[in-house]
């Protein structure tokens, strides 16, 4: 029988909600083991990507870079995140270098909270 | 029915794949539009649910290039997207896409929404059944036609060359007689179109008697 997952006790933790993602893994912990790598490993990819996307002055790689940052916070109910991410595409869309450079910047260790935040939500590093 | 979920992010993929599958649907993964379209061409798939901006192949060209095959049933194709601005919108339509739902997906409203695409594939492939066995009926109908126009022209070169004859001046036995001698080579399913032909024949005028 599968554990309780530290989530279902406290599914708020560091602005992130993983009701939606408990739901679907149903306590199934390798699967949600496997999520929080891809969730990792995709956010700090995009995340890279949007910097050298806004170091370089490409607008247009950055939107797309945002855009999957956006989708991937969004799906794990990351709301700081999921906001600076819908403002970075914005910027980028807009060709707004001037905000999306600290946008960028304010990216990263959120990233790296929400990725913190999903490992104690899902009880890897309690 | 079997589905084909793409996106080049593997957490919100994995999650719409474990999703599906609790829902009871055949799954198989694509991490781009490139990938999708391999096992597309590949495979049999009643739905495609793809997200819309991925490196390579995005969503809207995919949706495109299933658009442009020929010859297989129906695939409905729904596409996960934040874009919600008009154009946007009319792009995907116009590349042929079925339905957006926005992401991150809501549970019950993709559900609601995949349901409601196999209401219409489920109405495409019975109206195709019933192309088909309408293109069968044609087809046999053609043939008929063919016979008919043959057994009737032969039937029209038999009773010509009877005409002609001056001992059948006035005599309309005879026709009754020919027409028994053409029956034994027509197909059943013409007696009737014969014998309400030859019903509709004049009675003979007394002067010609």
């Amino acid at each position: 029988m599968n554990q309780p997952l530290a989530g279902d006790r406290n599914p708020q933790t560091r602005g992130v909600s993983l009701a939606r993602v408990l739901a679907v893994t149903q306590g199934d912990r390798p699967f949600v083991n496997e999520m929080e790598g891809e969730f990792a490993k995709d956010a700090v990819a995009a995340m890279k990507g949007l910097e050298t996307a806004a170091s370089r002055g490409d607008t247009a790689s950055a939107r797309k870079y945002a855009h999957s940052l956006k989708g991937l916070a969004a799906t794990a109910d990351a709301v700081t995140l999921t906001d600076l991410a819908t403002r970075a595409e914005l910027a980028a869309q807009a060709g707004d270098l001037t905000s999306l450079t600290p946008l960028s910047a304010a990216i990263a260790p959120e990233v790296e909270a929400v990725a913190q935040g999903l490992r104690e939500i899902w009880g890897e590093t309690a | 029915m079997r589905v084909l979920i793409v996106d080049d992010d593997g957490m919100p993929r994995k999650m719409l794949a474990r999703t599906l599958e609790q829902w009871g649907y055949e799954v198989v993964s694509a991490a781009d539009g490139a990938q999708a379209w391999e096992l597309f061409q590949n495979g049999s798939f009643g739905m495609i649910i793809s997200d819309w901006m991925m490196p390579n192949l995005d969503g809207v060209q995919l949706c495109q290039r299933v658009r442009e095959v020929q010859g297989r049933p129906y695939t409905y194709v729904i596409l996960l997207t934040s874009r919600s601005d008009r154009e946007s919108l009319v792009e995907a339509l116009a590349a042929g896409a079925d339905d957006f739902v926005a992401k991150p997906f809501d549970d019950q409203e993709l559900h609601a929404r995949i349901r409601s695409g196999e209401r219409i594939l489920e109405l495409s492939h019975e109206l195709a059944r019933q192309m088909e066995q309408m293109a069968k009926a044609n087809r046999c109908i053609k043939q008929i036609n063919t016979q008919m126009t043959r057994d009737m022209q032969g039937l029209m070169r038999s009773l010509d060359a009877w005409i002609r004859q001056p001992s059948a001046k006035g005599k309309r036995e005879p026709v009754v007689d020919l027409r028994d001698e053409v029956k034994q080579e027509l197909r059943g399913e013409l007696m009737t179109l014969i014998d309400q032909w030859i019903s509709t024949l004049a009675p003979a005028p007394e002067n010609s008697k």
